[in-house]
């Protein structure tokens, strides 16, 4: 039998009156203080660390890209080959927002080694020079605001109506003529305040921090970042309060709700985290190196080596050379054929590399789908990848990071075949005792080299993260229209009386 | 004592955690060793191909050689692979293997380019962690046991019995710890059974390293206890016990070791890594450009045998070629050893701090069991590095001499193999 509550409030002033109710409790039971406190020293300690740490790797980064292009550019004359060995060195810049969510940056490489006929991996990951001591992450901002708040906003809400039915308090809000409606969505205005004012100190010293650290420079691309990482991470606080407050809707005790809510906590943010990357490599097998290498080896063989003087793909190009300028050896071209090979030889290997990483990354893709859609049950892994990918350190901004650096390497590496083709003669092309009595190849002036392109790195925006984190974009979605639409099917409820 | 031992089984089993906990708890070791497995074996499976692979780079490169070819120049561009096979432990313990490289090709260059690539690896599967038994045994285990025991002292309390207990013949904290024991012996049994099952299935030997394995969980879970205990002796309610236990749980084993290693990269940040790149490739470069007297000169330091033998002046020789990339060793070589000093201070310092968080202390214990933690590595890269200079002993030679590639028995080099 259900009975009709009498309008006495409004729903919307009633649903804040429960809120706030809900929030004056918790304050009394001194459970927002001691959170409050937790949140805040572990938030300002994340920050201030991190904030050192990224401040201290992309001063050291930028101080030594900028020693590398000091060296390129005052190189003495050199053979071009010389200098297309000498290459470039690369070094990866720190996430915009990688001291608030440090995402994968660990677990990559930080220089990268640009050169002639070959693609090298990025060197020099922390995870490889680490003693890893617990792999749920460096201390950041983002653990502790996406691993452990969601387990105390779960069991806070857990026990936000259960509390209420074992204090016998239920029925008397019932015959105040609070409804489901009210009662649901007050509890989880309610806990969103609790969060708010425990999240509070937090913020003010964090955003404090940041705003003395005068290093960041706050372009518009890194606010909508800012404000995209805050959105996200408020979609995940909603839905873990809506999870919490459904959960302790719909069982009887708080003993048993908060056991409901830990053990999801358990297998969704420990459990799951783990057991899907090892389902996803047992399904979708990473080569080793040295496999993927010999493969690209095995490919530029096929395409042609240049090694090899009695290569068809080569000698192809040696005939139609001839035949396009009309003379009958090499060495009466009008340009250093030696060059061309090299040119050539390039195109190959670049083509094969490329084939081959094109696969890889898209095992890496396939690997990576397993744990976004897992996002679909699990609020931690639709936050995360989505975290992550506005951070800018993801998997797709590394990627992107080192498309620009090869793509670098390759113009760099052909403008200067084009100078060996074009500015050293055939004849001085060989090893004679001409410099500073060591042997040499003829060398070109210094002055070709500075006229070469300089690399920086363009970093995306924020618009083209969320293009490549879509999966991520809908799991996250579906987080918050699942767990407030579970919320508000709770809500339609009615009283039920019990005899 | 067996009645009683009897009877708190029957309180124990006759719940559904117990049964449920253990089941899922079987069920995640399995889980593991397969995982494991799938890791360690398909490493295993790459090393098996790597004297195949090497041998077919040298035959592409070798055997269209004219007659006319030096051996000098074919060492620019043959790879010798290396091997770091895995101990038997292993698949058990996953640790840094999955980050550090263990099938390094190198060339007779300078080294210290060669030694710092990791392999290939989706670096947001690797950052979220391995579920190898570790993983089961560091984290999942002390959940298990906070589950059965969270409310040892607090139960009875709730339940009204415990003033029924003191009244019994046998002193209540007997009742007590036997149920202590009974429930750890619970999470630890299981351990030892996925151990057997990873001794049979692997064929792991049963030795001082299993034992050692199988008591330092035992020990480990006995840190989880004398916590629980201590919780327990606060006498507060069972879901206060719960939450504070949870608190320990996140502290010890995600929170704790998070602080330790930021702390350990905070302290020690290592700059020498990008500094040693810059030296290397300045180094060797830089030699191009300067005399052959300084560059050799450089060379007969480390190789004063050669000193010695003529090296032409006027022409290309692959002698000045391989001087010039002692060059570029010899100037990382000073930034290699601090980077070398950094890293394994920084190694002491999280194995000095880990000791006060029992989880990453095991941790740290068990990937020096198994051989896959960073002093592992630095032995395999230790082997590397012996093994080049091996190389290059043999090669000198024939690079000395211009010997004629023909001339050369190219299977009789150095090879490589390396165990944990």
């Amino acid at each position: 039998m259900t009975t009709a509550p009498p309008r006495a409030l409004g729903t919307w002033p009633a649903i804040r009156a429960m809120a706030r109710q809900e929030l004056r409790l918790a304050w009394r039971s001194r459970v927002i203080p001691a959170l409050g406190a937790v949140m805040a020293a572990l938030c300002l300690t994340a920050a201030v660390v991190s904030t050192a740490r990224h401040r201290a790797d992309a001063s050291q980064r930028m101080r030594y890209q900028d020693v590398v292009g000091q060296q390129f550019a005052s190189q003495p004359d050199r053979h071009p080959h010389r200098v297309s060995h000498y290459g470039y060195l690369v070094f990866r810049p720190r996430a915009p927002l990688g001291f608030l969510d440090p995402g994968i940056e660990s677990f990559t490489g930080s220089s990268l080694f640009l050169e002639a006929h070959r693609q090298n991996l990025p060197t020099f990951s922390s995870a490889s020079q680490g003693s890893s001591t617990e792999r749920f992450g460096e201390l950041s901002v983002s653990l502790v605001l996406q691993f452990l708040l969601p387990l105390f906003v779960l069991a806070l809400a857990a026990v936000s109506i259960t509390r209420e039915r074992e204090d016998g308090t239920l029925p008397l809000l019932s015959t105040q003529g609070a409804s489901w409606l009210v009662l649901v969505w007050g509890k989880l205005l309610g806990q969103l305040l609790i969060v708010g004012v425990v999240l509070l100190p937090a913020l003010v010293l964090c955003a404090a921090w940041l705003a003395a650290d005068s290093a960041t420079a706050w372009t518009p691309d890194l606010r909508q970042r800012m404000a995209a990482l805050l959105a996200t991470q408020l979609g995940l606080v909603v839905a873990c309060a809506a999870i919490g407050v459904t959960v302790s809707a719909r069982i009887a005790t708080s003993r048993q709700a908060l056991m409901a809510v830990l053990s999801l906590w358990f297998l969704v943010w420990v459990v799951l985290p783990r057991a899907l990357p090892a389902a996803a490599t047992a399904a979708h097998p990473t080569p080793a190196r040295a496999s993927f290498e010999s493969d690209v080896e095995a490919r530029v063989r096929e395409l042609g080596d240049s090694h090899n003087p009695d290569d068809p793909s080569f000698r192809r190009l040696r005939e139609e050379t001839l035949a396009r300028y009309g003379v009958s050896g090499v060495d009466e071209l009008p340009f250093n054929y030696g060059g061309l090979v090299m040119k050539e030889g390039e195109a190959h290997t670049s083509a094969a590399y490329q084939q081959h990483l094109s696969t890889l990354v898209d095992t890496y893709r396939r690997q990576e789908r397993w744990v976004q859609w897992a996002g679909l049950i699990s609020p931690y892994l639709a936050t995360r990848p989505l975290s992550m990918a506005i951070a800018g350190s993801d998997l797709a901004h590394q990627l992107e990071f080192e498309r620009q650096a090869e793509a670098y390497r390759y113009t760099l590496i052909q403008a200067l075949n084009d100078l060996h083709m074009n500015e050293v003669a055939a004849a001085a092309d060989r090893y004679d005792g001409s410099f500073n009595g060591a042997p040499s190849r003829q060398r070109i002036d210094r002055a070709f080299f500075e006229d070469l392109p300089e690399f920086s790195y363009v970093g995306p925006d924020l618009r083209w993260a969320m293009a490549q984190q879509q999966i991520g974009v809908w799991c996250f979605v579906w987080m918050l229209v699942a767990s407030l639409g579970a919320l508000g099917i709770t809500s339609r409820r009615r009283w039920q009386v019990r005899s | 004592m067996q009645r009683r031992l009897r009877l708190e089984w029957a309180l124990l089993w006759r719940g559904t955690a117990a049964p449920l906990g253990l089941a899922l708890f079987l069920i995640a070791g399995l889980f593991a060793l397969r995982h494991g497995n799938t890791v360690v074996g398909r490493q295993e499976a790459e090393l098996a191909g790597s004297q195949g692979r090497q041998a077919t780079q040298q035959s592409h490169i070798l055997a269209p050689l004219p007659a006319s070819a030096i051996a000098g120049d074919q060492f620019y561009y043959l790879e010798y692979h290396t091997e770091r096979h895995p101990s038997p432990w292993a698949r058990l313990v996953i640790g840094q293997r999955d980050v550090q490289a263990f099938n390094l090709k190198i060339r007779l260059l300078a080294l210290q380019g060669q030694l710092y690539a990791s392999d290939l690896g989706h670096p947001l599967l690797a950052s979220l962690g391995q579920f190898d038994l570790t993983f089961v045994i560091v984290v999942l285990a002390p959940l298990l046991l906070i589950a059965l025991t969270y409310n040892l002292w607090s139960g009875e309390a709730e339940l009204g019995t415990w003033l029924l207990l003191q009244a019994q013949p046998v002193a209540p904290w007997r009742v007590l710890a036997l149920r202590a024991a009974l429930r750890t012996a619970l999470v630890w049994l299981p351990i030892v059974a996925l151990l057997l099952v990873a001794v049979v299935v692997f064929s792991l030997p049963l030795d001082v390293t299993w034992v050692g394995i199988a008591l330092a969980s035992a020990g480990y879970l006995m840190a989880w206890l004398a916590a629980v205990w201590l919780v327990a002796a606060w006498r507060r309610p069972s879901d206060v016990n719960m939450l504070v236990l949870l608190g320990v749980w996140v502290f010890w084993t995600a929170l704790g070791p998070a602080l330790v290693s930021v702390g350990a990269a905070g302290r020690f940040p290592l700059p020498e890594a990008l500094e040693l790149t810059v030296l290397q490739r300045q180094g060797y470069h830089g030699a191009w450009d300067e005399p052959l007297p300084v560059v050799m000169q450089v060379f007969y330091e480390r190789y004063p045998e050669w000193r010695g033998h003529e090296v032409p002046t006027g022409r290309y020789s692959n002698a000045w070629y391989y001087a010039m990339q002692e060059r570029g060793d010899a100037a990382a070589r000073e930034a290699a050893a601090r980077y070398r000093r950094s890293l394994e201070a920084r190694d002491q310092w999280v194995q000095r701090v880990s000791w006060l968080l029992p989880p990453a202390a095991l941790q740290q214990w068990l990937m020096r069991q198994a051989r896959t933690d960073l002093q592992a590595h630095l032995a395999y890269l230790d082997s590397v590095a012996a093994y080049h200079e091996a190389l290059k002993r043999a090669a000198f030679p024939m690079i000395f001499d211009d010997r004629p590639a023909s001339s050369v028995d190219w299977s009789a080099f150095p090879t490589h193999r390396h165990v944990d």
